[in-house]
């Protein structure tokens, strides 16, 4: 599982995915970006087992404990709140998402803030890759693996990720085809249907972030 | 939808904070729909077209018929996926094929709508420059340059902030009210009349003419669905923000309408066929009222044109997401927007531009208000298929909801509606103000039937060539999740009713 240049983490991985290595940029808006961090954070803890969606709602089960503090934090609030619909709990922790995978990247010394000198006209801060490699390996790694057919459900559930919020990375080139034909798409990610709430948790980040464009409501 | 069973709770808090109210959502449909738009360039083209002086009468019928129509309209808009368009409805209740033949059929009525409005940009623009600061330019020049500006700000992200949307439209509303007391303060000879109020004004031959102009203006109220996932509380807020921004809008219509009439008397349509018609409205009350409504009324077309071209953006968006268009219409920028629809729309809007142009149309007789009609009349189909399609889709679940509200209504609407967009195309010729049997009233209804066609046609060909794009028609983005589900609940079997009672 944990290569020597490898996060290990749902979240990370499509953090580091989803900025751009040159311009440092997000390649999706906020609001999108959010979802999809919040998304990956569900994600984490069901690959582990240790929530369910059932009935359109998150329900904690016991599964392997989390790994990293956040996944901890994460599950903590999805304990305290049960029985909440799966789209409340993707706004709910997107509107932090950001700040909390990329707090969690910086204590692995993966990637450093660089705060905005142009705060008056609203510049965003931009996070850093300290290693350029170690950043781009997510979706390379990615695109590798589902191309091969060797993707195991981390790879197949960053597909997934990079499919619902509409991500347009140039590394999944390659794998274009089946981001963009839904009959392929399903076919490749057939194995994640073996683990119940996994495909499930896409398609309703497929939906909100529907709902977040044809609202307007992407910043 | 989701219930929020712990309102104290630190989530459902956070949740609220960032989810729109009823007046968000109010203040939403009220760009789209454009009120100073509708009374300042709508009505007196209106009056000067159909030479008819029953355009306040119209106004409030095509309220009720649409209140009517929105009571089975809201009812099944809780029920169904992607639910802000109307081509959704259709599909799930009349079948695929007619919900992609809806689909084309709205992508055609609402580009319509929108390049329609640089008709009335441009000529605006370049009135305004000439009277106030002397630049002399014709039409098309301004009209393109309102075209690069809505192409620009299309395509970069324009935050669409609910309290400068609701300055705006709350001030158009308010200017819109002074004017009409305005009006109404100095009658014409004839005095205060209340007759052109009143429905037994209408006649049947100009009918269908003056109904489509009314429809025409409401164009917009249908967006509240769109809203569902954002909304505070979906079964309470979209309801209630639908019936009451028809309400509102109808009263300040058939009031605008009203007090043009009253105002000029038996001179409104002889005013309104003049050079004066593009400042009738602003004429009732001289001064810095006129002045400020007049500069108003500009980027009120700007917004108009902008929020229609960002709605048939995530019109064509929905579908190219869904492969019923290409699949590149379905991509999004890396801000979020809907970057190769709303860069289509824009290159329609410059041929539709050009064309007038190449042909010397005029560009408010022919380009806004031909092009605005027969979006309105488009609209009209739509509302009558929707309506329809819902009684339809009630058809299968009487436990569901009340006998009013997913039959009688609805049926009674479909009725109505379609009686209106059959006294509308019997009438094309009064619409367009032209000679019966002219070219024009074969065209311009006719694309609609092609449209419809090739949007079957096509969804017969998605059938048979790509049956999972075909088995995802009309449910928008959660497509896959309606899929899911629904093998999901195959397997565990929690009925929607059980789920709704036990939150």
């Amino acid at each position: 599982m944990t290569g020597l240049r490898r996060t290990g983490q749902l979240a990370d991985d499509f953090f580091l995915m989803v900025h751009d290595d040159l311009s440092h940029r997000p390649r999706l808006s906020s609001r999108i970006l959010g979802l999809g961090l919040a998304g990956a954070l569900l994600g984490e803890l069901a690959l582990l087992g240790t929530i369910d969606v059932w009935d359109g709602t998150v329900v904690v089960t016991t599964g392997r404990p989390p790994q990293t503090a956040l996944a901890d934090e994460v599950l903590h609030e999805l304990e305290d709140e049960p029985r909440l619909a799966v789209g409340d709990w993707l706004d709910y922790l997107g509107q932090q998402a950001v700040q909390r995978v990329a707090g969690r990247l910086e204590a692995q010394g993966l990637v450093r803030l660089r705060s905005s000198r142009l705060k008056v006209l609203r510049a965003a801060d931009r996070w850093l890759p300290v290693d350029v490699i170690t950043a781009g390996w997510p979706a390379i790694d990615v695109k590798l693996k589902v191309f091969n057919g060797r993707a195991d459900s981390h790879h197949l559930m960053l597909l997934g990720l990079a499919r619902a919020t509409a991500l347009n990375h140039p590394s999944l080139w390659e794998v274009r085809d089946r981001l963009q034909d839904p009959a392929v798409l399903e076919q490749t990610l057939e194995p994640l249907g073996q683990r119940p709430p996994l495909l499930e948790l896409l398609a309703h980040i497929e939906a909100a972030v529907g709902s977040a464009v044809t609202s307007q409501r992407i910043g | 939808m989701s219930t929020r069973s712990r309102s104290t709770s630190k989530v459902s808090a956070a949740l609220a904070r960032n989810r729109l109210g009823i007046p968000a959502v109010m203040f939403f449909i009220l760009a789209g729909v454009a009120p100073l738009t509708v009374t300042a360039g709508v009505v007196p083209t209106a009056y000067a077209a159909t030479g008819l002086t029953s355009v306040p009468a119209a106004f409030l019928v095509v309220a009720a018929v649409l209140a009517v129509f929105a009571v089975g309209y809201v009812a099944m808009a809780q029920r169904i996926p992607n639910a802000g368009a109307f081509y959704a409805f259709i599909a799930q209740g009349l079948g695929r094929p007619a919900g992609v033949g809806g689909a084309l059929v709205a992508v055609v009525a609402y580009n319509l709508l929108q390049v329609g409005l640089y008709g009335m940009i441009g000529p605006s623009l370049a009135s305004f420059a000439a009277d106030n600061f002397n630049v002399n330019a014709p039409w098309g020049v301004w009209a393109l340059g309102a075209w690069a500006a809505v192409t620009v700000l299309g395509l970069i992200r324009v935050d669409l902030s609910g309290r400068l949307l609701g300055v705006l439209s709350t001030v158009e509303l308010l200017l819109t009210v002074a004017l009409t007391v305005a009006g109404l303060a100095h009658p014409a000879a004839s005095g205060i009349r209340a007759a052109s109020l009143s429905p037994t004004s209408l006649h049947l031959a100009g009918l269908g003419a003056v109904l489509a102009v009314a429809v025409l203006g409401f164009t917009g109220f249908e967006q509240a669905p769109v809203f569902s996932e954002e909304a505070r509380n979906p079964g309470r807020t979209i309801p209630l923000a639908t019936f009451v921004s028809l309400g509102l809008i109808a009263v300040v219509y058939a009031g605008a309408a009203w007090a043009l009439n009253v105002h000029y008397g038996d001179q409104a349509v002889a005013v309104a066929q003049g050079p004066g018609s593009a400042t009738m409205l602003f004429s009732m009350a001289p001064g810095l009222l006129a002045s400020s409504a007049r500069t108003l009324f500009l980027t009120s077309l700007l917004a108009a044109a902008l929020a229609f071209h960002t709605a048939v953006g995530r019109y064509m968006w929905a579908l190219g997401r869904e492969r019923v268009l290409p699949a590149v219409m379905g991509t999004t920028g890396s801000n979020g927007v809907p970057r190769a629809a709303s860069a289509v729309q824009s290159v329609l809007g410059a041929v539709a531009i050009l064309l007038a142009l190449a042909l010397h149309w005029d560009p408010v007789g022919q380009l806004f208000f031909w092009g605005g009609t027969t979006g309105g009349f488009g609209i009209l189909l739509l509302l009558a298929a929707t309506s329809a399609a819902v009684v339809k889709y009630f058809a299968g679940m009487p436990q569901e909801e009340t006998l009013w509200r997913r039959l009688v209504a609805p049926a009674a609407s479909t009725l109505l509606l379609a009686v209106m967009a059959w006294l509308c195309f019997d009438h094309y010729d009064v619409l367009l103000n032209v000679p019966a049997g002219s070219l024009a009233t074969t065209v311009l209804p006719g694309s609609f039937v092609l449209a419809a066609a090739i949007g079957v046609a096509w969804a017969l060909v998605l059938r048979s060539r790509q049956p999972e794009a075909y088995e995802a028609i009309g449910l928008g983005g959660a497509a896959v999740l309606a899929r899911r589900t629904a093998t999901a609940s195959a397997v565990s079997a929690p009925s929607t009713v059980a789920r709704g009672t036990a939150r």
